[in-house]
């Protein structure tokens, strides 16, 4: 079989061609089972998420410079983000956003996919427990939550305790809450498909330690007050060891319900990390390298 | 040529169509899209990712991918084959990265060894001359298997081909004329040399 040029490897291979190329093919029962499955997800109420809070909006001009920093640094193990421990309202948060999104989009299995959205979800509820509590007035600056713009001036986290503030501050926790709402009814959702999955082939164990999950979720979002509705909403209080029962406030300042009990996470940022994220063209956004913090 | 541009057109506007049902919500539109790109695109997917179940999950992601970016698709002068093989690349690629592992076969192999593949040769007894080609296709390096396959089976002419890998068409260009220049090796070498007699004995 001798060819001088494409033409002529075009006419060797036409007989490729007709049957079909040169990679393997799928056999159809298995292209109709990728099918279903393909159907099942886009008909799925989560495929169009998106979060009420306009985050994505405002620190697009990130996801440029992010999704190279973010991918790079992934390859590092032990890199710790400047984003991990922000909230809403904070400057780099949008970016602690985005890489949420990417660890997202490279997950294949459904497994994966229903631990990240669940992690994901429990962030939520984090940050939502975390500004709550600075609404709570404080005497001075939240420091833990202090960045350092690139010419020296400290910014104090998003929210103050003045009242002129407090139309930003509200409409910031009314965002917050429904984000993370959605985030934790889709969540659940998924938990619940997974846990379909694994029952229906009889993984048992695996069927109860997601129920554990579900539950664990629900209890939370009961704990911030946060009304899932009846999608997937549960008032049972279940599974916990700890006494995360409602109405144990340990505390409250100013009609505010603060719980002390909740672990909330916390990042400590590494001094010799460098954030090199060039953002671009917006004054609340943050460049050059955040000092540690937290 | 004009003949085989005039299908492709015509099968163009026929998935155009079905790509403006589906943006419109019509999921039966775009289960008719998955069963015409599903097959081939799996093929592709399967030039760089030897496991088949991992293949299965990346030509699922590929869908549920493009289903959600049909909204962003502008009708107009729409390519939704380059576009969908494009989808396909970038997930493949995302696949390896989040594996942290590059393909077996890492970018040009300039120093390939021909003398090693005795057993293929042996193979290569046995078969029709296309099967033949797709032997020896499978001894390339994955980026020209990727290229033959989109240029010569595909049919996407290099412009489409350097938008689906994210090359410029000199690369894809050169990546062609190098594909072309290490199967001809192959196919010429001992072990094929004579088999794609048709009239030899004993083959299939």
């Amino acid at each position: 079989m001798i060819f001088d040029n494409s033409q002529d490897f075009q006419k060797e291979i036409s007989g490729l061609k007709n049957s079909g190329g040169f990679g393997d093919e799928l056999p159809n029962e298995r292209m109709q089972a990728v099918k279903q499955s393909v159907l099942q997800a886009i008909a799925s109420p989560t495929v169009e998420t998106q979060p009420v809070y306009s985050w994505r909006e405002k620190y697009h001009t990130t996801i440029r410079y992010a999704v190279s920093v973010i991918v790079g640094l992934s390859l590092v193990g032990g890199t710790t983000f400047a984003s991990n421990g922000s909230v809403p309202g904070d400057p780099l948060y949008g970016v602690k956003r985005i890489k949420e999104q990417l660890q997202l989009s490279v997950a294949f299995s459904d497994e994966t996919k229903a631990e990240l959205e669940a992690k994901f979800a429990e962030n939520r509820l984090n940050e939502l427990h975390s500004l709550l509590s600075k609404v709570v007035h404080h005497s001075e600056p939240d420091n833990s939550e202090a960045t350092t713009t690139g010419n020296g001036a400290i910014t104090s986290p998003g929210l103050s305790t003045t009242t002129e503030d407090n139309g930003g501050n509200k409409e910031l926790e009314n965002n917050a809450k429904a984000d993370a709402r959605l985030q934790v009814n889709n969540a659940i959702i998924n938990l619940k498909r997974l846990q379909s999955k694994f029952a229906a082939s009889g993984q048992t164990e695996a069927a109860s330690a997601i129920q554990a999950n579900i539950v664990n979720l629900q209890n939370k979002a009961f704990l911030e007050n946060l009304d899932l509705g009846n999608a997937s909403s549960s008032g049972d209080v279940k599974g916990e060891s700890d006494d995360r029962r409602p109405n144990s406030n340990k505390g409250k300042v100013n009609g505010l319900q603060i719980h002390s009990g909740t672990q909330l996470n916390s990042t400590t940022t590494s001094s010799q990390f460098k954030v090199d994220v060039k953002i671009d063209n917006d004054a609340d956004e943050h460049s050059g390298s955040p000092d540690s913090g937290d | 040529m004009t003949h085989i541009n005039d299908n492709k057109t015509e099968n163009r506007m026929e998935i155009n169509k079905l790509v403006a049902k589906a943006k419109d919500g019509n999921s039966e539109a775009f289960g008719l899209i998955y069963d015409d790109f599903a097959q081939r695109i799996f093929r592709y997917i399967r030039i760089k990712v030897q496991n088949r179940p991992e293949a299965e999950d990346i030509l699922q992601e590929v869908f549920v991918k493009a289903y959600k970016g049909l909204q962003g698709l502008t009708m107009e002068d729409l390519n939704f084959s380059a576009w969908l093989y494009r989808i396909a690349s970038n997930t493949i690629n995302d696949h390896f990265r989040k594996k942290y592992r590059t393909p077996e076969i890492l970018g040009i192999d300039e120093h390939f060894d021909i003398a090693s593949k005795i057993s293929v040769q042996k193979e290569a007894e046995l078969h029709s001359d296309a099967e033949l080609v797709k032997l020896a296709l499978k001894e390339l390096p994955e980026q020209y298997q990727q290229v033959l396959e989109l240029r010569f089976i595909q049919d996407f002419n290099l412009s489409e081909i350097a938008q689906i890998l994210k090359k410029s068409n000199l690369s894809v260009r050169l990546l062609q004329h190098r594909a072309l220049k290490k199967i001809k090796i192959i196919l010429n070498s001992d072990g094929f040399i004579g088999k794609s007699n048709k009239n030899s004995p004993g083959k299939k």
